[in-house]
């Protein structure tokens, strides 16, 4: 059955008991010094029942309506509602949850936009479809309902690995397939007890911390091995091993700590191997370059949006308009590398190994064997 | 043991009570199936069909006529109770899948067995109400999930379930189950148990702006035929400028992987205009995926895969797959067929 269904006369019969028992709630507790005493929260409700009857319905089985948290309480009013194509920010929600905000604000989540915005990649995207693209999942940085979905902000979605699936998955970073493939995701969709097998939120935001780089010792953006902070300053060895051992303390509810200490040690091994092999693609690459046996040449192409014309191997480098060597290089390093070192720390074999390790040496060869082909085929015009 | 002593009484009320054809008794069939078929039997048995007394020979006719058919019921038979469905059924693309599928030239280019474990697995949904009610228990709870989509409507030519899967709609719907919360598929495409599955939508499948008939829709005509689904389906949770907004963004991505298609068309065009590559390069719709050159197989992952993940993946909201499965694919092929055809052109003139 879709959407609504049944009789609609039953139906706003529903709404108008569901209206009539939260209202009087929603007023009384409608905090004294607010100012929108003017705006009738009844006033939102006439419309809005029949008007997006689906949103209405998960706000009144929400949390939020029964304890009189309401649609003038997060949007203000309907003309500054409109401005913002309704939408609220996390200061907005920040000012009662005030511990999630500040823990917010220290993670990576609350720089998604910013950092977006002066990416190369996203610079080369033509800007109208810029949305349907990056910025639906970038806008985390201004979207608590991003994982507390609107109107129900359901905790028990928000903690559900689906909730973070719909950003952290695909080719470029896929969390989601790591996770599913490993012994923790297997356990835990088995038994669907986080008591049992972690899920994302366990080690991620463990007791409900909402910095989501929260033990993230080994990082960032996944495409450089240095891990730095908020301001892409890199962190120092012993803040590494601050966060290190906090992600540890996850582990031991579980694992010895030697065991977990162990496993992610090997997990770093696997990732400087990694990014060894990404460093021997590169150097081909290179040495390509000097040759001058790419086409088109640096001259030739658009001049990457962020660092001119220079040669761009790993991030922020691009997918438009550069030599198929490069591009060769683009999938080893953005899709596969990626999946070496996270699937490490993931514990998922057949990422790390199958999709990860097993294909980047495949696209060395195809490097290889197309920079062989580059230089004879410069040979023999020369003759 | 439970179970037999349910359905124990169950099969003596259905021998004595159930209306039976002139020649035919139910019993007869029983008799048999329950045995060999148990599976099936027991599906039915539990089934709402069962219960309204819709026994074999309701649907099968006989033994012989059954036989014939490979026990086939074409929707004509269940539409004799399902009026509005079947009429609705037909207005929808779903009833013209076979006829697609014959006519096309990749399917006339397989081999029989190959065929039928291919293709026709899923085009015969023309002639199967049971490729989503499955066969015998014809659930409108199992029919109506995504999981019963899926099976058609996954993996590299059509990855409506993993574009689904991973847009907000599918992973809140994921997590708590309730089409009123967010919407599954039949939700916007089966609006109200509508069984028209063209119903708002604008594109086939090649992305041509067609009836389904194959008719050119004006602006207009595509206007009214998505102003139902936008009015009746998204607005149950967005408002009217979010909405429109969103479906005018799927269809600039639309266009603008169309943009890169063009581009990676003319780059072959032009090896054919050079005697580089043999004169009537089929490209696109009718494109097969065998015995073509290298260049015109990566336009065949541009068109067939990559732009469908981009423009589908827009309008499913899913980010990943317009932008990483798609739009980012689509611009790492045009490189790999500007190289080629670089390639090409050089091997040719060192040939001379």
């Amino acid at each position: 059955m879709a959407y609504v269904g049944g009789d609609p006369m039953k139906r706003h019969a529903g709404f108008v008991c569901l209206v009539i028992l939260t209202l009087p709630l929603a007023m009384c507790a409608t905090p004294e010094k607010s100012g929108y005493e003017e705006i009738d929260v009844g006033h939102c409700i006439s419309c809005h029942q029949e008007r997006t009857p689906a949103l209405f319905q998960s706000w009144a089985e929400s949390k939020h309506a029964k304890k009189g948290v309401h649609c003038v309480t997060c949007h203000i009013d309907h003309e500054a509602a409109f401005q913002t194509k309704s939408m609220v920010f996390p200061e907005k929600c920040g000012e009662c949850h005030k511990k999630e905000l500040a823990e917010f604000q220290q993670g990576r989540h609350s720089l998604g936009w910013d950092r977006m915005r002066v990416h190369g990649e996203y610079l080369g995207i033509p800007q109208e479809i810029r949305t349907a693209f990056c910025e639906r999942c970038h806008i985390v940085q201004k979207r608590c309902n991003s994982c507390h979905t609107s109107h129900s902000f359901s905790l028990k979605e928000a903690r559900d690995p689906e909730s973070c699936a719909s950003c952290h998955l695909g080719p470029d970073h896929p969390h989601k397939e790591m996770y599913e493939t490993s012994l923790h995701g297997i356990v835990y969709k088995l038994t669907q007890d986080p008591d049992r097998a972690p899920r994302c939120v366990t080690c991620h935001m463990p007791g409900g911390t909402h910095n989501s780089s929260f033990g993230i010792a080994r990082g960032p953006a996944g495409t450089k091995a240095q891990v730095v902070d908020l301001k892409q300053v890199p962190i120092s060895k012993e803040e590494e091993e601050r966060r290190r051992e906090e992600m540890i303390g996850v582990c031991t509810g579980c694992h010895s700590r030697r065991f977990a200490k162990e496993h992610l040690d090997n997990a770093d091994q696997v990732k400087e191997a990694g990014f060894k092999l990404q460093d021997q693609g590169m150097g081909v690459i290179q040495e390509a370059a000097k040759e001058g046996l790419l086409t088109p040449s640096l001259k030739d192409r658009m001049p990457h949006p962020t660092e001119g014309r220079t040669l761009v191997l790993s991030d922020p480098q691009l997918y438009i308009g550069t030599s198929y060597i490069e591009r060769l290089f683009f999938t080893m390093f953005k899709f596969h590398s990626i999946r070496v070192w996270k699937s490490g720390y993931h514990f998922s074999p057949a990422y790390t190994h199958g999709f990860g390790w097993t294909e980047m040496q495949l696209d060395l060869i195809d490097i290889k064997e197309e920079a062989e082909k580059l230089r004879q085929m410069i040979q023999k015009q020369k003759k | 043991m439970l179970k037999k002593l349910v359905f124990l009484p169950t099969l003596l009320i259905f021998l004595f009570s159930v209306p039976v054809g002139a020649e035919e008794k139910i019993g007869e069939c029983l008799a048999c199936h329950q045995k060999e078929t148990r599976g099936i039997f027991q599906a039915w048995v539990n089934s709402e069909h069962a219960k309204k007394g819709v026994d074999c020979i309701t649907c099968h006719k006989n033994h012989d006529e059954a036989k014939a058919k490979k026990s086939a019921v074409g929707p004509e038979i269940c539409g004799k109770c399902h009026q509005d469905r079947l009429r609705q059924f037909q207005e929808g693309r779903h009833s013209v899948a076979w006829n697609g599928m014959r006519e096309h030239p990749q399917y006339q280019a397989l081999p029989d067995p190959l065929k039928k474990a291919f293709c026709e697995r899923c085009h015969n949904v023309e002639f199967k109400c049971n490729s989503c009610h499955t066969s015998h228990a014809f659930k409108p709870e199992e029919a109506r999930e995504p999981e019963s989509c899926k099976k058609c409507h996954a993996g590299l030519a059509g990855p409506h379930d993993e574009m689904y899967a991973s847009s907000l709609h599918g992973t809140i719907y994921a997590v708590e189950k309730k089409a009123t919360r967010s919407p599954n598929c039949v939700s916007c495409h089966m609006h109200k148990g509508n069984h028209n599955i063209s119903f708002g939508i604008v594109y086939d499948s090649w992305g041509n702006p067609v009836d389904k008939n194959g008719k050119r829709l004006s602006k207009q005509d595509q206007e009214k035929v998505r102003k139902p689904m936008i009015e009746e389906v998204c607005y149950q949770c967005h408002i009217k400028s979010l909405t429109l907004e969103r479906f005018d963004l799927a269809d600039q991505v639309k266009e603008k992987a169309q943009e890169l298609l063009s581009e990676a068309e003319q780059v072959i065009r032009g090896l054919e205009r050079e005697g580089i590559l043999p004169k009537g390069v089929v490209l696109g719709r009718n494109q097969l995926y065998q015995g073509s050159s290298r260049i015109e197989a990566i336009y065949y992952r541009m068109s067939q895969f990559q732009n469908v993940y981009t423009w589908k993946g827009a309008f499913h909201f899913s980010a990943d797959f317009a932008h990483w499965y798609g739009w980012a694919h689509l611009q790492m092929s045009l490189i790999e067929i500007k190289e080629e055809a670089r390639k090409l052109r050089e091997l040719s003139r060192s040939k001379k």
